[in-house]
């Protein structure tokens, strides 16, 4: 169709037009270059052509364009980046969060340049009781010493109640924290879904709603630091008109390929779920703090039809969630069975757990070495027990009972039936008020009553003759020493059939801090490796999506100049009007 | 990149500032504390090694302590058995006065003052050292050696008792009976729960190794205090014309003989026991050389070669300016400064 004789204004108008829009979302970009998450929008413009035919066919007619037409506003982002980006998140937000944990585990057990002269805290303080045991070796039978030693032991002990007592803090509030990064992940589930809903709404009625894209694409930014989620874009029609829905679903993270539970939905268009921590039946929550899914519902509460609540494995999550997670339950070598099935890397994934039971068990096994080395029967030196006056008890077999023999209730009771006499008593027990030593850990060990009230290191075992025991006989307390610097092998379990670690008192401290540092340095090597590619991924999505001055500027003189060709084009078309209707005829 | 934008420009530039400054702070730190790491995380296997060093130099000052107290100890011992020595020595002569001395008189006073060394044998004998005595064995708290009447008692048990089970107990103190210090000899237990001789350093000092024990085939005492008071008492017993009562001239004679070898056992004991104060003093030279060696160790992991940490230092502070100088200039230009111009 060709054009009238007034088209070309029209003509003109479009460029007009079409350059004030193009310098519109060119000042949109400027406006917004330091919104965070805002992505570059562009004009998208089409060559006008007014279709149909002519009544009559004329082979002299010309077909004309009519100009331009701005079909609307899109932005420059490519979805492929943005997986890359998120992906990369997922990783960064897991070692972020286990070296922020980690760091508040160092900040209590990391002894390196504390202490008097940086010989360390704890570490010297076993130091400091090898020494009074020394000092009480040298001067066996002066009270004094066996004070100093009780002084030192007691210190320890206070260490020890201290450091498990910090962890424990550390524990409650890691859990407090865990427990707002659910509640934010349930927040930047729904603002999601509600913005679906938004978005839905606005595209029913023609608007790209591109700035409400923008907030949704930081929601999933975050969200992937959270968890790893896999973003998808599809269509959904409604009566006739297709419009997107965005379907957001965990990562596929659980390296068991037989679970599926891992790639649940969270977010399907105006549906999302929420997280949970279903409680136990006792009311508290799962030991495992395994999160649960809800079924998909709507703003309104409307559940999707045949969505139902999805109960996630322990490996489902990976993310910023599931390091706190892992920090809060997982034990290393101290894991149950239970936990060895659901997490078959568990024995190498070392929460605080881990640490509060390493810790126990260092102090546990320092307690009960110490408790069984100070009490005991009275023998000769042939290692024979003996009565007060120095005759050896013999057995029901008539043979001398000695050391050698394993020391079992039964044995004790034949002992003491048969003028056995039993010295000593426990130094350290789980209450300073008693002499309890059952089940003695890191935050209830004590001095135990009776070597509160005085005096309680046994010297000697060994009497010689009817005389007694030595009144400057050491040999017990040799023997405490040559405990000080003996390998032990540290059991984690009842159950199991290797020690976790075999060495002193001493390794077994510097050990917890060797496992946190290494456990920190991997991490941070990662955290490193994961950042520098999520920067580097986050530059690649700019280069698509952030806006650059200098495009911009470039985009001004265009449509400046394009908007002053258009405006020209109207002065001339008026110029050449104004020809043909006032001019053509005219005689000058 | 297929395109810099501005502010994936700014990003990179902030990320490249952030890791210059990490690097800057870090060196600073280094410098500042003069340490290689600050924490387990930093480097832990020297970290553990250097913990590792640290606990075996404060052993090491505790057992340095210990091996002190015992060279006191022996000190204390060795001056107390040169008295008893020149005791003995002074016995000697007085014994041998006795034997060429005919009178009366002489012989009675000699062994009035060999009644007396005997006594003070013994007082020195009970010498202590802080609140033990020095030769009481493990049983330090209480007086070892007791003149009752003419028999002498070590820990409550006649010397001279003819009693098996007695010098069988004797036996076992003297020989038997240990008391191990640790001065870093590497203490530790054979599998019946003993210490091992040579990993400890046996500090007990039993007086009657020293002055003897026990009765001869001839059922004369061994022990050099109880030879001494014999023969003083043998002497106080002459008559005005330095005669023995009957049988007691052969009896001072065989005593003399035998007090020759018991002086001569506490003269080896207390020659031994200089010896055993020469190691002890040796080993704690030992130590000091152990203890210098261990610092240095613990110096040369945990402390930074200050013109390194220096230089590392100036170099990071080199980066950060040109990274700051960079920045100053990453924004200052753009094609909006020229438009309308």
């Amino acid at each position: 169709m060709s054009i009238g004789t007034f088209g070309f204004f029209t003509q003109a108008r479009l460029g007009i037009y079409a350059a004030q829009n193009g310098l519109g979302v060119t000042g949109n970009n400027i406006n917004n270059i330091n919104t965070p998450g805002y992505t570059r929008q562009k004009l998208n413009q089409t060559s006008f052509y007014a279709g149909g035919s002519d009544k009559y066919y004329a082979s002299g007619n010309v077909q004309i364009g009519n100009g331009t037409l701005c079909t609307g506003v899109s932005q420059l982002r490519d979805p492929y980046l943005d997986i890359r980006y998120r992906n990369e998140m997922s990783k960064v937000g897991a070692m972020d969060e286990k070296l922020s944990s980690l760091k508040d585990i160092q900040r209590i057990l990391d002894e390196v340049g504390k202490g008097d002269e940086e010989f360390g805290v704890l570490g010297a303080q076993l130091d400091d009781f090898f020494k009074q045991l020394q000092n009480l070796n040298d001067n066996t039978g002066s009270a004094h010493y066996d004070i100093q030693v009780r002084s030192s032991a007691e210190s320890l002990a206070k260490l020890f109640n201290s450091y498990s007592s910090q962890l424990e803090q550390v524990y409650k509030e890691s859990k407090t924290k865990f427990e707002q990064d659910v509640d934010s992940v349930n927040s930047i589930l729904n603002s999601i879904r509600d913005l679906n809903a938004e978005i839905r709404k606005a595209e029913v009625h023609g608007n790209a709603a591109l700035e409400l894209r923008d907030e949704r694409n930081m929601l999933i930014d975050e969200l992937s630091s959270y968890m790893k989620v896999d973003v998808t874009y599809t269509q959904e029609d409604i009566g006739g008109q297709k419009i997107e829905k965005l379907v957001i679903k965990l990562g596929n993270a659980n390296p068991d390929a037989t679970v599926d539970t891992d790639s649940s939905t969270l977010i399907d268009g105006i549906y999302g779920t929420e997280l949970s921590v279903p409680k136990d039946i006792n009311g508290k929550d799962n030991t495992n703090l395994l999160v649960a899914l809800g079924a998909l519902k709507d703003a309104k509460g409307n559940v999707k039809a045949g969505s139902t609540d999805v109960q996630l494995a322990d490996g489902d999550l990976y993310g910023s969630l599931q390091s706190m997670r892992e920090f809060l339950t997982k034990e290393g070598e101290f894991s149950t069975p239970e936990a060895l099935a659901a997490d078959p890397n568990a024995a190498t994934k070392r929460g605080i757990g881990y640490y509060q039971k390493t810790l126990d068990l260092l102090a546990n096994k320092f307690a009960t070495t110490f408790n069984e080395t100070n009490q005991g029967f009275i023998r000769n030196s042939k290692g024979e027990y003996v009565r007060k006056d120095g005759t050896v008890i013999n057995g029901k077999d008539g043979k001398p009972v000695t050391v050698e023999n394993p020391m079992t209730d039964e044995l004790k009771k034949y002992l003491v039936d048969n003028g056995g006499q039993f010295i000593g008593g426990p130094l350290f027990s789980s209450k300073g008020d008693t002499n309890d030593t059952t089940d003695i850990k890191a935050s209830n060990i004590s001095i135990s009553k009776d070597w509160s009230k005085g005096p309680l290191i046994v010297n000697s075992f060994v009497q010689n003759g009817s005389s007694g025991i030595g009144s400057t006989d050491s040999s017990n307390i040799s023997h405490m020493l040559v405990l000080m610097n003996t390998k032990m092998e540290y059991m984690p379990t009842k159950d199991a059939k290797e020690p976790m670690f075999n060495g002193t008192f001493n390794d077994m401290w510097i050990n917890i801090g060797s496992v946190l540092g290494n456990d920190m340095m991997v991490t941070n090597t990662m955290l490193n490796t994961s950042y520098s590619t999520s920067v580097q991924n986050n530059m690649d999505r700019d280069s698509v999506s952030s806006v650059d001055l200098n495009d911009e500027a470039m985009n001004m003189m265009q449509y400046s100049k394009s908007y002053s060709a258009a405006c020209r084009l109207m002065t001339t078309i008026d110029s050449i009007l104004d020809k043909l209707i006032n001019g053509t005829g005219v005689l000058t | 990149m297929i395109r810099s934008t501005t502010n994936g420009v700014l990003k990179s530039y902030r990320y490249s500032l952030q890791h210059s400054t990490n690097i800057l702070n870090k060196s600073r730190d280094t410098v500042l504390t003069g340490r290689r790491y600050n924490s387990f995380a930093d480097d832990p296997a020297a970290v553990a090694q250097s913990f590792q060093l640290r606990s075996s130099l404060l052993k090491l000052d505790s057992q340095y302590g210990v091996c002190e107290s015992a060279i006191r100890k022996f000190d204390v011992a060795w001056s107390t058995l040169n008295t008893v020595v020149d005791d003995s020595r002074k016995a000697k002569d007085a014994i041998m006065k006795a034997l060429n001395d005919t009178t009366g008189t002489g012989r009675v006073s000699l062994g009035k003052e060999l009644t007396q060394l005997a006594k003070s044998m013994t007082h020195t004998m009970n010498t202590k050292y802080g609140e033990n005595f020095v030769f009481a064995g493990n049983d330090g708290l209480n007086v070892p050696f007791e003149l009752k009447g003419n028999d002498l008692y070590y820990r409550g048990i006649n010397v001279n008792s003819k009693d098996p089970k007695d010098i069988e107990m004797l036996k076992n103190m003297t020989e038997d009976e240990k008391k191990y210090a640790d001065i870093g000899l590497g203490l530790k237990e054979d599998t019946s729960g003993n210490i091992v001789s040579s990993s400890g350093y046996n500090v007990t000092l039993q007086g009657t190794t020293f002055v003897g024990y026990g009765l001869d085939d001839d059922g004369d005492p061994k022990n050099v205090i109880s030879i001494i008071g014999r023969i003083g008492e043998i002497l106080e017993g002459c008559n005005q014309n330095g005669e023995f009562k009957a049988g007691e001239k052969e009896e001072f004679e065989r005593l003399s003989k035998k007090f020759e070898k018991a002086s001569a056992n506490l003269t080896d004991q207390y020659t031994k026991l200089d010896t055993q104060a020469g190691f002890l003093k040796e080993n704690k030279k030992n130590m000091e050389a152990t203890s210098f060696t261990l610092q240095e160790q613990i110096m040369q992991l945990e402390k930074v070669d200050p013109a390194d940490a220096i230089t590392a230092f100036a170099w990071a502070q080199y980066s950060y300016n040109a990274a700051l100088k960079v920045g100053n200039n990453i924004l200052s230009q753009s094609l909006m400064d020229y438009i309308g111009n």
